[in-house]
């Protein structure tokens, strides 16, 4: 540590000197080439500089990833809400094609609920007595016959479906001719079955299976299932046919009343393409979801 | 030992380049800086004294020169001055008094900073110095608080006091 007036002298030296410095520089530093001081500080500065800019950059590119997450879910459920609208426009489109030709003889429904577990037993639907339903008509879909009315309010009724093995219906195969009843039986494995044909008829797998004219509450013709399977009753004596429904009952949003079966008219049975279509929409989830379901509750009771 | 003292200006100088290069704008507040050029100064000349901040003063102010790339020796001048001041005052100050240090480098930042203004900004069309003040004023203070902080942060997080450090050295 400098001390004394040498000390002191010598500190003033240096700021003279400096200052000295200072204006020689002022007055004749302007020719002084300077830009290697930016290059030198710029090289220096380079690390940190390329550091924050990484920091920088992986802070936007966090934003722009959470902006991007948040755009890719809106867009998936956008993408959601358009199939299910494409989806809900095809069903209108058929159901349109199917009620406006008979319009004089069906009343369009709503399905305001469904219940029944294990599988769908019955709807609760939009019409009532207001509109002229009564307990025991028939309730259709664009693909064939659904179930019949079981209660009828005046606002709303319900529909016992084809599922309900309380329901039975008169039917025939078409194009063999053979005769049974329709209904459901829910013990070992749970479909719909037509009861009641002798082993002598000739029955296919495939065959269209419609209302007969011996029904009292149904229309003659209206598609009822088609034959999946073939077997032979436990009792030996008649046959043991199992159909698929040709309505999908488990998905149905809109079904129609017959309130006058007599200007119902022929209905135009299934092709063999519309069967191979009717099967391959039957693989889906939900319908291979309450089957096994099904199957499921039969196996577990007694 | 000076080469040490050397050495650790160096690093002052550094740290001072790189935190105002790259973390500028991070320090901003309602656009008022810290001048960190003055404060490395102010610190170096308490620690250093008179002759090495006055030999600090000049390096930074040519620095600072450089980088204006006008009135070259400007700054140089208004940092020895400063330097040998602060480093004067230092020899009769408690140094590590944290107030003592907001007075030094409030009065050191705004000196320097006037006399900048003045040298080298052109006030053409009836433009008047005073309009700078209150930006002068704000940069003051800012570096004021931000050092002495500074200072006592580092000496809490067990940095070796930096000011008793160069002193002893000398």
């Amino acid at each position: 540590m400098p001390s004394g007036r040498g000390g002191e002298r010598r500190e003033f030296v240096v700021l003279v000197v400096c200052l000295v410095a200072s204006v020689l520089l002022f007055a004749f530093g302007g020719r002084l080439d300077t830009a290697w001081v930016i290059r030198v500080e710029t090289a220096l500065l380079w690390p940190a500089e390329e550091t924050r800019r990484f920091f920088e950059d992986l802070t936007r590119l966090r934003g722009e990833n959470r902006d991007l997450k948040e755009q890719v879910a809106k867009l998936g459920q956008e993408r959601l809400l358009l199939l299910r609208a494409g989806a809900e426009n095809e069903r209108l489109r058929r159901t349109l094609d199917f009620a406006a030709p008979r319009a004089a003889s069906v009343s369009p429904a709503r399905v305001l609920a469904v219940f029944g577990e294990p599988w769908t037993l019955s709807y609760r639907i939009s019409g009532g007595s207001r509109r002229g339903f009564r307990v025991g008509e028939a309730v259709v879909a664009p693909e064939g016959l659904i179930g019949r009315l079981s209660a009828v309010g005046p606002e709303e009724s319900s529909v016992s479906l084809l599922s309900d093995p309380a329901v039975a219906v008169a039917c025939q195969v078409i194009p063999g001719g053979a005769r049974g009843i329709v209904r459901f039986r829910a013990e070992e494995r749970p479909a719909l079955y037509l009861f009641h044909v002798p082993l002598t008829d000739t029955v296919r797998v495939g065959d269209v299976v419609a209302t007969s004219g011996e029904s009292t509450l149904f229309p003659e013709g209206l598609p009822v299932g088609f034959v999946t399977r073939l077997g032979r009753d436990p009792n030996g004596l008649v046959q043991e046919i199992e159909l698929r429904p040709a309505a999908p009952l488990t998905r149905l949003r809109e079904v129609f009343v017959v309130i006058d079966s007599e200007r119902l008219g022929p209905w135009q049975l299934p092709s063999a393409a519309e069967h191979a279509t009717a099967r391959a929409d039957s693989a889906r989830p939900d319908t291979a979801r309450a089957a096994s379901a099904a199957r499921a509750a039969a196996g577990s009771r007694p | 030992m000076i080469k040490n003292a050397v050495g650790l200006f160096v690093v002052w100088l550094v740290a001072a380049l790189v935190a105002r290069g790259v973390f500028g704008d991070l320090l901003a507040i309602g656009g008022v800086r810290p001048d960190l050029l003055a404060l490395v100064l102010v610190y170096w000349s308490l620690a250093a004294g008179p002759v090495g901040g006055t030999i600090g003063g000049f390096l930074i102010g040519l620095i600072a020169d450089a980088e204006l790339a006008r009135g070259l020796g400007v700054q140089a001048g208004l940092m020895s001055i400063a330097g040998f001041a602060v480093g004067q005052a230092g020899r009769h100050l408690i140094r590590e008094h944290l107030v003592l240090q907001v007075a030094v480098l409030g009065v050191a930042t705004l000196f320097i900073g006037i006399g900048r203004v003045i040298a080298l900004v052109p006030f053409a069309d009836g433009g008047s110095p005073l309009t700078a003040v209150p930006m002068l004023l704000g940069s003051a203070l800012y570096t004021a608080l931000l050092g002495p902080a500074l200072y006592w942060l580092l000496c809490r997080i067990g940095f070796p006091d930096l000011l008793r450090h160069v002193h002893a050295e000398e």
